[in-house]
This record gives C-alpha cells, sequence and structure tokens, in this order.
C-alpha cells in the first residue's frame, strides 16, 4: 500500500497548476476570442465570459495545484481540495451563468437558460469534493494501519 | 490502556460503518475485537481489518473517480445536445404566413385560424410549451391567446390548430372602413408568438419569440373607375354612361359583395341612375357599370359639364357589414361648344326661292365619326313649321356651316317685313354613338323691313307727279343697304315710269341696325298710273322684297 501523507508532490502541483490555467483560464479566453471576431453576430453571447474565466480561474488553478502539492491523506490536501471544489462551483456558476445564449434573427429572438447545466455541474463539483473528504479518510486510516503496524512489531519486539 | 482499547474500538465502529458493504464483516471483526482485548492477536486481527477495509476504500475511491468522470462526460454531452439544436435553429415555431390564414365573421365576431407548427428536431422532449399569441394591428392587440401543448417528441412537428377571435364591435367605425377597404398604405397585422418550453428536469429552457407581419389589404382591395375610359352611347335598352372599372377582392372572406351604385350630381345632388353589380370575394375582374339615363337628361349630358359623385353602397352576402364609399368625377360634355349666330341669320333672295341662312359653330370633344342634325323652324305658338334643314357634321373638330331654310314667298314676306319669335327644334344623332337626342332654341327674328308701312300714293295729273311715303325699321342685327326700285305701271301693266334709289348714291339708303327710316319718293309721270312697285334689294345679303301699291288720283 502507498502511503504518502507526508509526502509532496512539487512537480505535479505545478504540473496541475499549469494545466488547470490553460484549461480554465487559456483555453476558455481563446475560445471566446476565436469566436467574437469570426464571428460578430454572436459577441454578445461571451459578453464577459472570458473576464470571470479570468477571475475565478486562476484562483481555482491555484488552489488544484496546491491540492495536487500535497499527498494523499494529509489535511491540507482535503482542505485545499474542498476549497478548490467550492472555487469549482462558483467557476462554473459564474461563467456558465455569464453566457448569454440568445440569437436575434429578422423575425425572431430567442435565449436558453441554463440553470439545468449549472446545477449539474455544481452537483458534479460537489461530488468531486466528496471525493476529497473520502480520500482523506481512507488514506487517514492508512497512516493510522502503518502506525499500529509501527506499534505492533514495537510490541512483537517488546514481547 | 483499557480505556484507549475502548476508545479505538469505538473508533473502529466508526469507520466500520463507512462501508455498509463490509458492515457485518466489521461487526463480526468488532465482536472478535472485544473477545481478542488484552489479547496482542487483537492488534494483529485489527490491522488485518484495517488492510480489509482499505482494499475495499481504495476500489471505491477509483470508482467514484471514475463515476465523477463519467458525470462530468455527461454534463458536456447533455449541453452540447441540449443547445447545438436550439443554436442551429432545429426547435422553432412555424406561425401561419398570410395565405395561409383564414378569415371567418360569425355574427360580430372575426375568427382568425390558422396552423402552427412546433418543430422539434432537438435530441431531446420538449416539455411544458406554453405559446402566447397576439395579434397587433391599429395600435392596438386585436388578438390574443394562450396555447399550452403538454410535449413535442423529438424528431416531431407537432401542429397546433390556432383560432384567435374578437369582436368586431370593438371596431371603431374607421377601423371596420380600413378592415373592408385596406388602407392607401396597406394595413399591417403583427403576429407575434412567444414560447417558453423546456427539457426534462429543466436541463434547459428555451424561450422563442416569433414575429411575423401579415399585410392586410382589405376585402374590397382596389376598386378603379377607369375615368379616361367612359363612353356615352346607345346600349341595348338605351342611352348609357358606361364606365369601366376594375375590382379587386381578397379571399379573406367567403360569398360575394354586393355594391349599388347611384350616379349624383354633386351640386344638384339630383340623381341621374342607379345600377347594381354583385363582386364574388377573391376576383379580380374588369368589367363596365352602365348607367342608364333618362332621355330628357341626355341633352344635360351632351352639352353640359358637371361634377358627378358615384355613391357606391357596399354589402355582403356572408356577413352583416355595410359601407358607403363616394368618388367624385367631372363629367366633360362630349359637345364642346354649339353655337348657331343668330346675329348673323339673313334671308337671301340671292339663289332659287328666298332661304333663311343660320350660321353655326360646332366643337366636339373626344368624339369622332359624325352627327345628323335635323332642324325644323316653327313659329311662336309651333302652329307654322317654316322650313327644315339636315346636315351631317364630322365630329371631332371645329366645325363651321351654315344652316339654310328654303322659304316660300309667304313665308318670305313674312320674315321680311315682321319681326317674331322663330323656335328651332333640334334633333341630334351621334351616329357612331347610336345617341339621338332633341333639344329646342328660341330665338327672336328681327325683320329688315319690319313695319314696312306704304302711305299717301297720289297722282297728281296737274303736275304729273306720283308721290308716296314709306317707312319701316330695321329690327335685323345687321344693317341694310337698300337699293330700291320703284317702277309705275299702268293699267295694262306697262311700266309708264321708274326710279332707282341706292345706297350707293344716297348714304341715307344705308340703314343701321334697329334704326326707324321713313322716306318720300317723288316721281314725274307722263301717263296715267294704275300702280306702283316696289322693290327693296339689300345688298349685304341679297334680300329683295316687292310689294305692289295702287296710286290714287288726286
Amino acid at each position: 500500500m502507498n502511503y504518502d501523507k507526508n509526502k509532496i508532490h512539487p512537480l505535479k502541483a505545478v504540473l496541475f497548476t499549469i494545466f488547470s490555467l490553460i484549461l480554465f483560464v487559456g483555453l476558455i479566453w481563446f475560445v471566446v476570442n476565436m469566436i467574437s471576431t469570426e464571428i460578430p453576430e454572436i459577441e454578445h453571447v461571451f459578453q464577459n465570459t472570458a473576464i470571470y474565466a479570468v477571475i475565478l480561474g486562476i484562483p481555482l488553478a491555484i488552489t488544484i495545484g496546491i491540492t495536487n502539492y500535497f499527498g494523499k491523506g494529509d489535511k491540507n490536501r482535503l482542505v485545499f481540495g474542498l476549497i478548490s471544489s467550492v472555487i469549482f462551483i462558483l467557476y462554473f456558476v459564474v461563467v456558465l451563468g455569464s453566457i448569454n445564449l440568445g440569437f436575434e434573427g429578422e423575425d425572431f429572438t430567442y435565449t436558453l437558460t441554463i440553470t439545468g447545466i449549472i446545477v449539474l455541474t455544481v452537483i458534479a463539483c460537489s461530488i468531486r469534493g466528496a471525493f476529497f473528504a473520502l480520500e482523506f479518510y481512507t488514506y487517514q486510516k492508512d497512516t493510522k494501519t502503518k502506525g499500529v503496524q509501527k506499534e505492533e512489531q514495537k510490541e512483537v519486539e517488546y514481547y | 490502556m483499557l480505556f484507549a482499547k475502548m476508545l479505538t474500538a469505538v473508533t473502529d465502529i466508526g469507520h466500520c460503518f463507512t462501508s455498509t458493504s463490509t458492515a457485518v464483516h466489521n461487526l463480526l471483526n468488532f465482536v472478535s475485537n472485544i473477545k481478542l482485548w488484552g489479547m496482542h492477536e487483537y492488534w494483529y486481527i485489527r490491522f488485518i481489518f484495517y488492510q480489509l477495509n482499505c482494499k475495499f476504500m481504495k476500489p471505491k475511491l477509483v470508482g467514484l473517480q471514475v463515476i465523477l468522470t463519467i458525470f462530468t462526460i455527461a454534463i458536456i454531452i447533455i449541453s452540447v445536445t441540449s443547445i447545438l439544436p436550439a443554436m442551429t435553429g432545429d426547435i422553432n415555431i412555424e406561425i401561419p404566413s398570410e395565405d395561409e390564414i383564414r378569415w371567418d365573421i360569425e355574427g360580430d365576431t372575426l375568427y382568425l385560424r390558422g396552423d402552427m407548427w412546433v418543430n422539434n428536431s432537438g435530441y431531446y422532449t420538449l416539455e411544458n410549451i406554453n405559446i402566447a399569441v397576439e395579434v397587433l394591428g391599429f395600435n392596438r392587440t386585436l388578438f390574443e391567446d394562450n396555447i399550452k401543448v403538454p410535449a413535442v417528441e423529438r424528431e416531431e412537428n407537432k401542429k397546433i390548430e390556432l383560432q384567435l377571435q374578437t369582436n368586431l364591435d370593438d371596431f371603431s367605425e374607421t377601423e371596420l372602413q380600413e378592415l373592408v377597404f385596406g388602407d392607401e398604405n396597406n394595413i399591417d397585422l403583427v403576429i407575434i408568438s412567444d414560447m417558453t418550453a423546456n427539457y426534462p428536469f429543466s436541463i434547459i429552457g428555451f424561450y422563442l419569440d416569433y414575429e411575423s407581419v401579415v399585410e392586410w389589404n382589405g376585402l374590397i382591395k382596389k376598386m378603379d373607375y377607369h375615368e379616361d375610359e367612359i363612353e356615352f352611347h346607345e346600349i341595348s335598352y338605351g342611352t348609357a354612361v358606361s364606365l369601366p372599372y376594375t375590382v379587386e377582392t381578397s379571399d379573406y372572406l367567403s360569398g360575394y359583395s354586393t355594391v349599388n351604385l347611384r350616379l349624383l350630381n354633386e351640386e344638384s345632388d339630383e340623381e341621374y341612375s342607379s345600377t347594381q353589380i354583385d363582386i364574388p370575394l377573391g376576383v379580380h375582374e374588369t368589367n363596365t357599370l352602365d348607367f342608364l339615363i333618362e332621355d330628357d337628361s341626355i341633352e344635360d349630358f351632351v352639352f353640359n359639364d358637371k361634377d358627378l359623385i358615384i355613391h357606391s353602397q357596399i354589402t355582403f352576402s356572408d356577413f352583416d357589414l355595410e359601407f358607403d364609399d363616394e368618388q367624385r368625377y367631372t363629367w366633360h360634355a362630349p359637345v364642346e361648344e354649339l353655337n348657331l349666330f343668330y346675329d348673323n341669320a339673313y334671308v337671301s333672295s340671292k339663289y332659287v326661292g328666298s332661304t333663311l341662312f343660320l350660321p353655326y359653330q360646332v366643337h366636339t370633344r373626344d368624339l369622332t365619326g359624325q352627327a345628323e342634325v335635323e332642324i325644323t323652324m316653327w313659329n311662336e305658338d309651333e302652329s307654322i313649321m317654316y322650313s327644315s334643314d339636315r346636315q351631317t357634321i364630322p365630329l371631332g373638330i371645329d366645325y363651321h356651316g351654315e344652316l339654310s331654310f328654303p322659304l316660300d314667298d309667304i313665308d318670305t314676306h313674312e320674315f321680311i317685313i315682321n319681326s317674331q319669335e322663330l323656335i328651332f327644334n333640334i334633333d341630334i344623332t351621334l351616329i357612331d354613338k347610336g345617341i339621338q337626342f332633341n333639344t329646342e332654341e328660341t330665338y327672336y327674328w328681327g325683320a329688315p323691313l319690319n313695319e314696312l308701312e306704304i302711305d299717301y300714293v297720289s297722282y297728281d295729273p296737274i303736275t304729273r307727279e306720283a308721290e308716296g311715303k314709306y317707312s319701316f325699321i330695321n329690327d335685323s342685327p345687321r344693317e341694310l343697304k337698300i337699293e330700291l326700285q320703284i317702277d309705275i305701271m299702268d293699267e295694262n301693266k306697262n311700266t309708264i315710269a321708274s326710279e332707282s334709289l341706292s345706297y350707293l348714291e344716297d348714304p341715307k339708303y344705308i340703314i343701321e341696325s334697329n334704326e326707324e327710316f321713313e322716306d318720300t319718293i317723288t316721281i314725274e309721270i307722263d301717263d296715267e298710273p294704275a300702280y306702283a312697285v316696289l322693290t327693296y334689294i339689300d345688298q349685304n345679303t341679297g334680300m329683295e322684297y316687292e310689294r305692289e301699291v295702287d296710286i290714287d288720283e288726286l
């Protein structure tokens, strides 16, 4: 069994931070700007989306990075995992909520509301948060098991 | 130590119940633990327990990760498959177009019917569909309704029967007028459909707003009279003013429209004629209105321009709507000018017999062909017809002519010495049009030698002179240039003396119009005279008048 409570993973943290920045900030920014340039008619759909993605994406990427810095079973990993899940929820609610899915044609207009999608993403983020809690408890037992094993070894030695 | 073990045991219980699938196993372990308290095996078994526990938890963590991944992918798929159809227009509603709308009037209610279509080419069923339909016109809402549709399955194009109604009593007079006749700028009816719907579990909510404009051209879109093609002519049952027209009606409603038309004089409100036409709704036709003109009005239409009103009363067969309409038209009489120059009329003996000549001028407007004119000349009480003339006159040009009325001797004398009222009865036939009408003109005829009196004609045997006095009034409108020939005759009708008097030698014989003239003539005679013959000749007109008078011996 792998025990890495006291292990830290700096490289993993950096990689996750960079990946998260690319995914949640860079990619969103790039896609929104490309669409706004190529199809000006739907520019209004992503009015402030890119800005919100930057404002919330950066702390999100940082917390993800910090989360992965710590080993499994580490309390800090749990804490930052929960924080990143909360920021995830905020991220999706704000960024998805900023998308103005409406279109105006010659003789028609339509608007979409994606509340259900947002709720599903909140649920997904909540599951992610629960995952970290479960992971913490799982690897903490592992820690204690390792501790028991050491004590048992001592007892054996003692006896 | 014991407390620590108990605490550990309680903790174990808590950990045991984190996994329901190993609850029993954990319980047994707990029981074993209680049994094994104080024994080193306890720790070993606990170690085994946690090992086993952890072995079950790890897969669950992995499982949860997998579930989370799958859930995320599902959210992405649902998002794309939900949003894409809407963005590409695969979810839409079709409002009935202008041609698909059916209008009906039943009693006081105007119905708008048609079929709407809700098209769902998306991936999921549309639920809780609510469509609010509003029709705007005349700056207000004419029709509105709310339609609820439970669901439209995926790949389904659902038809919804639309029926909107409004009360005609809510329309003002002006609005009803525009509904029937349209408006010069056309009436636009705006149909607004607001549809709200959602996917199952309200994953995506839709709000679609469609707007279309339906042009309302009126039930009677157009009724144009072709005023430039108006005809005044004879038809099978009389003389008529025929006015071609074009009418275009829409097929919004069924049935036909009855139009009662009256031709009126705008100034006097006199009704000249009336007619009726039935126009089926939904047709475009060109036809002709025939307004029959009574005989005693024909002359008025031939000679006089007038402002006419064509008054229409429009009713409909299938519904209770009635409207009045008026169109104005200026009637230009076909005969623009007909002048009989009475002032230039004269009696002439230049030709065989005497003739009364009456110059005239006629100018017709837009008429071609010929007209036949027959004029009879009567005395004042129409007890004596003096004469008549018949001429054929070309139309469409300014024509000058001269009517000639042959007169016998008695009539000639009558016209020369007696002023009187003359009645000209004129029958005109426009040959190409077949129109006949009669008119009458009265003219005061001024005789050139009106009230001619020859008096005191006597012969003095001592002086051997015959003397006479004559007087008359030139009642004609022109001056007379008189040449007077006096012949003295004996019993055997031989001329024994003559005298010629001429205006050329004595200007007093030029007698102006309305001038009274008096003259005394003395002639030397060698023989016994019996009578004298006075011959008056007017060199202007060729008029010649002869009278015999007896000569009394003093």
